[in-house]
């Protein structure tokens, strides 16, 4: 199901790119402001250290449905092209009720493939670090996340889009560390609008 | 030209404010993820203590009733001018203690009920509490039920008391205000540590091990964890048995859950402070630490009290907000009962 889903995604994202992609929109040097709020479903927990346990899957993580938001700043170093920042804010809560929240802090790069001056499809990959906390843990965890977002501008400045991608942290603990076996890799999944303005 | 610039520098300090802070990583208490993969599922109902199997039914106490799982009604339930503080359950013959405390004057007495549908037959005299063992107490004495409150133990004032099925550790002052130990088995009523020189030192947890060896848990404030001490009729060990892996280092938590496993070669003491449980040997009237992370998917839960279920190697939990867990010990198994 889930590949099927990518697959039409990204069969529609290539048979849209020969139409839209004659020409870009942006130039060098243009900048896009965003804010995103939406959705965050859990993903999975590999704990690859730990070969007796097995990964838990949406649900079976104990994560509930959490939230999502994040501001980001971007500036086109090509036309194609965009680099920026984004700081993110996440929150899941566990079903013992117990808050988790994940803090990103990332560089990000957003390709552009498909822009008309109505309509964008952007992929993006954001690089860095998130805080993350739970009951009386607490932990700073590399990060990454990959996101697709097709977006319509209203106006020549605003625009509105849907963006779905994949966060993921790992926790790493040393070989000597009695918590070595707890070492994993987590995914979480967020759904959010994204308003956008550009100029 | 200006912007870009202006964009690099951003994404450059972002990049090595990241991996400065990934160079000194703030080490989580435990894995956090493993934490929450291993998070007991809420229900809304907080558990005081798991009171017993009878005829397959399994009751516990809730914060204002006495209810058996399975069913919507309280088997003994509060009203507006009674809420119940207590219960106990003899698994023999099926017949409860339950300490109903007024809400406006704040006295309490104690109801036994023959079986769960009985009338209930109120015993004379206020009291202070009830333990799930069936021991009770007031002002000055300690009681245990024998058609009627009998007093086992005169001209104490009760401190605080630690439960292990049917025995119970109580810290007391006597009349001239000394701390005093004592451990009663409450079946029987009989004083097996009878008033040795206490404390004012707060244990949180307590096991029986053998006829005259218990185990007394007590939380360190200077280095942050919690100590196994022994305890015998003549006194508390001043030298510490062991440290259980368990007791995470600055996670102070008051429960010590407990239970006493035999599996046919040797007694355990398998012993859960905030964190995994620990399995300890006994051995020689001595304890070893053997391992660690039994029964993992309850180490974040807040277990009230473990009992024997009545079959070998099979244990009640009741936790404070996730029900009832059957634990197996033979295959490391432990399941929710709701």
């Amino acid at each position: 199901m889930k590949r099927a889903i990518l697959a039409i995604l990204i069969l529609v994202m290539l048979a849209a790119a020969p139409v839209f992609a004659r020409s870009t929109y942006y130039f060098t040097g243009d900048q896009v402001f965003s804010i995103r709020a939406g959705v965050n479903f859990p993903g999975f927990f590999t704990f690859y250290k730990n070969p007796e346990r097995p990964s838990q899957f949406f649900w079976n993580t104990h994560l509930k449905l959490g939230g999502f938001a994040s501001i980001a700043y971007q500036g086109y170093v090509s036309e194609t092209l965009a680099l920026g920042g984004e700081l993110s804010y996440a929150f899941n809560y566990s079903r013992s009720d117990i808050l988790l929240t994940t803090v990103p802090m990332t560089a990000k790069i957003t390709w552009v493939p498909v822009q008309t001056g109505k309509f964008d499809i952007a992929m993006s990959l954001n690089l860095g670090g998130a805080f993350i906390r739970y009951n009386e843990g607490k932990f700073f965890a590399p990060y990454a996340s990959v996101a697709l977002a097709p977006s319509f501008f209203f106006t020549e400045n605003w625009g509105l889009g849907v963006e779905g991608g994949l966060m993921l942290t790992a926790e790493f603990y040393t070989k000597n560390s009695n918590k070595n076996k707890a070492s994993a890799f987590a995914g979480l999944l967020p759904v959010t609008m994204v308003l956008s303005y550009r100029h | 030209m200006r912007t870009h610039k202006t964009t690099i520098l951003a994404l450059a300090l972002i990049l090595i404010a990241a991996i400065a802070l990934c160079s000194c990583n703030l080490d989580a208490t435990d894995g956090i993820y493993s934490e929450i993969a291993d998070s007991t599922e809420s229900t809304n109902v907080t558990i005081k203590s798991f009171l017993g199997i009878y005829n397959d039914e399994y009751y516990y106490l809730s914060d204002e009733a006495v209810r058996k799982i399975g069913s919507g009604n309280a088997v003994f339930g509060s009203s507006e001018q009674i809420i119940v503080r207590g219960a106990s359950l003899n698994t023999t013959d099926g017949s409860f203690l339950v300490l109903n405390q007024n809400r406006n004057t704040l006295t309490a007495n104690i109801s036994y009920y023959a079986g769960a549908t009985a009338n209930a037959e109120t015993l004379d005299g206020t009291f202070n509490g009830l333990l799930p063992n069936g021991l009770f107490y007031d002002s000055s004495k300690i009681y245990r039920y024998n058609a009627g409150a009998s007093a086992i133990l005169s001209d104490v004032a009760v401190q605080y008391y630690l439960v292990c099925g049917d025995y119970a550790f109580f810290s007391v002052k006597d009349a001239d205000q000394n701390y005093k130990f004592y451990v009663i088995q409450a079946s029987t009523g009989t004083k097996l540590i009878d008033g040795i020189d206490g404390s004012s030192s707060t244990y949180t947890g307590f096991q029986r091990i053998a006829d005259d060896d218990y185990v007394l848990l007590n939380y360190n404030n200077s280095t942050a964890k919690s100590n196994l001490y022994k305890l015998t009729s003549a006194g508390v060990s001043s030298d510490i048995w062991t440290t259980p892996k368990s007791s995470v280092p600055s996670a102070y938590s008051t429960q010590a859950a407990s239970f006493l496993y035999n599996d046919g070669d040797a007694d355990y003491v398998i012993f859960k402070c905030n964190s995994y449980f620990d399995k300890v040997k006994v051995s020689d009237g001595d304890v070893l630490q053997i391992s660690t992370g039994f029964a993992a998917n309850l180490r974040t839960a807040d277990i009230t009290n473990i009992l024997e279920s009545g079959t070998a190697g099979v244990y009640i939990a009741g936790t404070v907000d996730s029900m009832l867990y059957r634990m197996d010990i033979a295959n490391d198994t432990s399941t929710q009962l709701r």
